[in-house]
């Protein structure tokens, strides 16, 4: 320091501005640049992670429906399925079902299944089997099945009716497939009359099971039949009444006026009218509803064949039970 | 500047942006630990898995489907179109045929209740939540591939945030025994399914009775089949122009007054739960 800079230090007021900005201990920049540079600092690196998380979130969109809630971490791998969706119960390796309603008439509760496929096969080439028993119990009590009912319209899907009224809370459908299904015609009366009552039981027997037929009675009208298994094992049972002799009569069909009840037996005969598939039921009846030609002379008739056709199904071992958590609808 | 204030500021930018980057963090998370590979466009956010899980989603027909009862449905078109939302979808039956198999297999099975191309599915009431609130759709019948929400004009498919059908209806089938008489001549069968005794005309040696099935839902008569319960049941005849009602024919003078009758044929019971409908495989 030369003899100058002490004299202008010595007689300095401490108002004056620094003289030398290297000596810069107390001005803007000892404290402001420090403090600017960590503030942008900080903000910078506040904005960077928020844009690198904005943008991460939009590489990976929230879908709804099928797919919850899953983490960014969690790695979702869409497969073709082999099994069935959830809440689907197997009753084998190729159909599962879903109870989807109850509902009462008259006292008597009815259960709707949806069946589904599993994955693993195609619908198209899969039929929804025979269920062969089933009941529901609630209570210690059991609720024995009623009939079962089908159709092609409902893509398999199958109603239960049980006899009795069922509150859902806590109780259990049991059901048990068709281990299988023994369908044969058996001949009744091989020469009857035009015109018949039988009001006395007739048992026929189809793959070990016996059904009573309690009543029937026909003429060139109409008819009318009833049955039971005594043993309570569904069955289906239909009639036939051929008035042999009247075939060829309308149009070229080969078909003789028949009296057949109205369910499934119709379609074994490829003749028209309201078709459906037969119910399983361990006690029926059926009006006989008029088939084939409608004008006949009456001595074109040579005899009357007067047939059953009973289908039973075998039980298999395996036990299935659902629960039934389903609001009841009153009917 | 002195080389000394220069390194205070240079380790003051530096302190500040770690702890900047910390805070942030913190604060938005980091997707430095998300690799492309393992972002999946389908992830949710919101997870309760463990980190690094890979979830498999099985699905019938397509990834975004929604399964329904024995139904999967596939959206395959969604977007604005004047001022409705459209949303077109395919539904694919997943159920089995019916069965019977033994008689099936002996006769075909062409004979039945058939509808070609039926499917008993009907997804009748929808509501798309958007930030301007739920927009209500619904479908006038089944069989119906489409559902139309009415938004205004400019709307973007970015605004859906949800597409919930609210009611949905399974064609079941039906089969159930019932009575009806002159003092009691209307009863509820199922929900949303009414039967009616319209006439009882009793004539010496024979009774005519007529019935009417009434629904606030889109029911063809070939679904259903009424017939009496009993050995006096001469006949049921539909309503030649396919209207909802039969008439019945009891032959003697010992028809009950409780007059025992089944319905046969489909019916659609209620959905229980709402499902949701995801359009994100068209996005």
């Amino acid at each position: 320091m030369t003899n100058s800079d002490d004299l202008k230090r010595l007689i300095a007021s401490p108002y004056d501005s620094p003289s030398d900005p290297s000596d810069d201990s107390r001005s803007v920049y000892g404290w402001m640049m420090p403090l600017v540079a960590g503030i942008v600092g900080f903000m910078i690196a506040i904005a960077f992670v928020a844009f690198t998380s904005e943008d991460a979130s939009q590489t990976a969109p929230e879908i709804d429906g099928p797919i919850t809630s899953l983490g960014p971490e969690v790695a979702v791998v869409f497969e073709e399925a082999v099994g069935f969706p959830q809440d689907f119960t197997p009753i084998d390796d190729a159909v599962g079902v879903r109870p989807i309603a109850m509902f009462d008439i008259d006292g008597r509760t009815y259960v709707s299944l949806a069946p589904i496929v599993s994955g693993a096969e195609d619908p198209a080439a899969v039929s929804m089997r025979s269920i062969a028993d089933w009941y529901i119990e609630a209570g210690g009590e059991t609720i024995s099945g009623y009939n079962q009912t089908s159709n092609d319209l409902t893509s398999g899907g199958v109603q239960l009716g049980f006899d009795g009224t069922v509150m859902p809370l806590g109780s259990t459908l049991v059901l048990r497939q068709a281990a299988s299904v023994a369908s044969e015609r058996i001949t009744l009366i091989e020469n009857a009359p035009p015109e018949l009552l039988i009001d006395e039981p007739m048992t026929v027997e189809v793959g070990g099971v016996s059904i009573v037929i309690d009543r029937l009675f026909y003429n060139d009208v109409w008819g009318h039949v009833e049955w039971h298994s005594p043993e309570g094992v569904p069955a289906t049972v239909e009639v036939i009444v051929s008035f042999l002799g009247t075939e060829g009569i309308v149009n070229d069909t080969d078909l003789p006026l028949r009296m057949i009840s109205f369910n499934s037996a119709a379609v074994f005969f490829d003749v028209e009218g309201p078709f459906e598939v037969p119910a399983w039921n361990v006690v029926g009846q059926a009006t006989l509803d008029r088939h084939g030609p409608f004008r006949y002379d009456e001595s074109s008739v040579q005899s009357v064949l007067v047939e059953v056709v009973v289908s039973v199904a075998t039980a298999a071992e395996s036990v299935i039970e659902i629960p039934l958590d389903l609001p009841v609808d009153g009917g | 500047m002195s080389r000394r204030h220069i390194a205070i500021t240079s380790v003051s930018f530096v302190a500040c942006a770690l702890l900047g980057w910390l805070v942030g963090t913190a604060a938005f998370g980091s997707s430095t630990d998300q690799s492309p590979s393992d972002t999946s466009p389908n992830q949710t956010a919101g997870s309760e898995q463990p980190d690094g899980e890979q979830v498999v989603v099985p699905y019938f027909v397509d990834p975004y489907e929604t399964i329904v009862a024995t139904t999967a449905v596939v959206p395959k078109e969604a977007g604005p179109d004047d001022d409705s939302f459209d949303l077109r979808f395919e539904l694919v039956p997943l159920g089995p045929r019916a069965g019977f198999e033994a008689l099936v297999a002996e006769v075909g099975a062409d004979n039945f209740f058939v509808d070609d191309g039926f499917i008993p599915i009907y997804l009748k009431d929808w509501v798309m939540e958007t930030p301007v609130g739920p927009i209500e759709g619904s479908i006038s019948r089944p069989g119906i591939d489409v559902v139309r929400f009415p938004v205004e004009q400019g709307f973007s498919t970015t605004a859906v945030e949800d597409i919930i059908v609210t009611r949905y209806l399974v064609g079941m089938p039906l089969d159930a025994s019932f009575t009806l008489s002159v003092a009691q001549p209307t009863k509820d069968l199922y929900p949303g399914v009414s039967i009616s005794l319209r006439n009882r005309s009793d004539q010496d040696g024979a009774t005519i009775v007529q019935v009417e099935v009434s629904s606030d839902l889109p029911l063809k008569t070939s679904w259903l089949w009424i017939a009496g319960e009993g050995r006096g049941w001469r006949s049921s005849v539909r309503e030649a122009e396919g209207g909802p009602r039969w008439t019945l024919t009891w032959i003697g003078d010992d028809l009950p007054d409780e007059i025992p009758l089944s319905i046969t044929g489909l019916a659609w019971l209620d959905g229980v739960d709402p499902v949701h409908v995801s359009i994100e495989g068209l996005r």
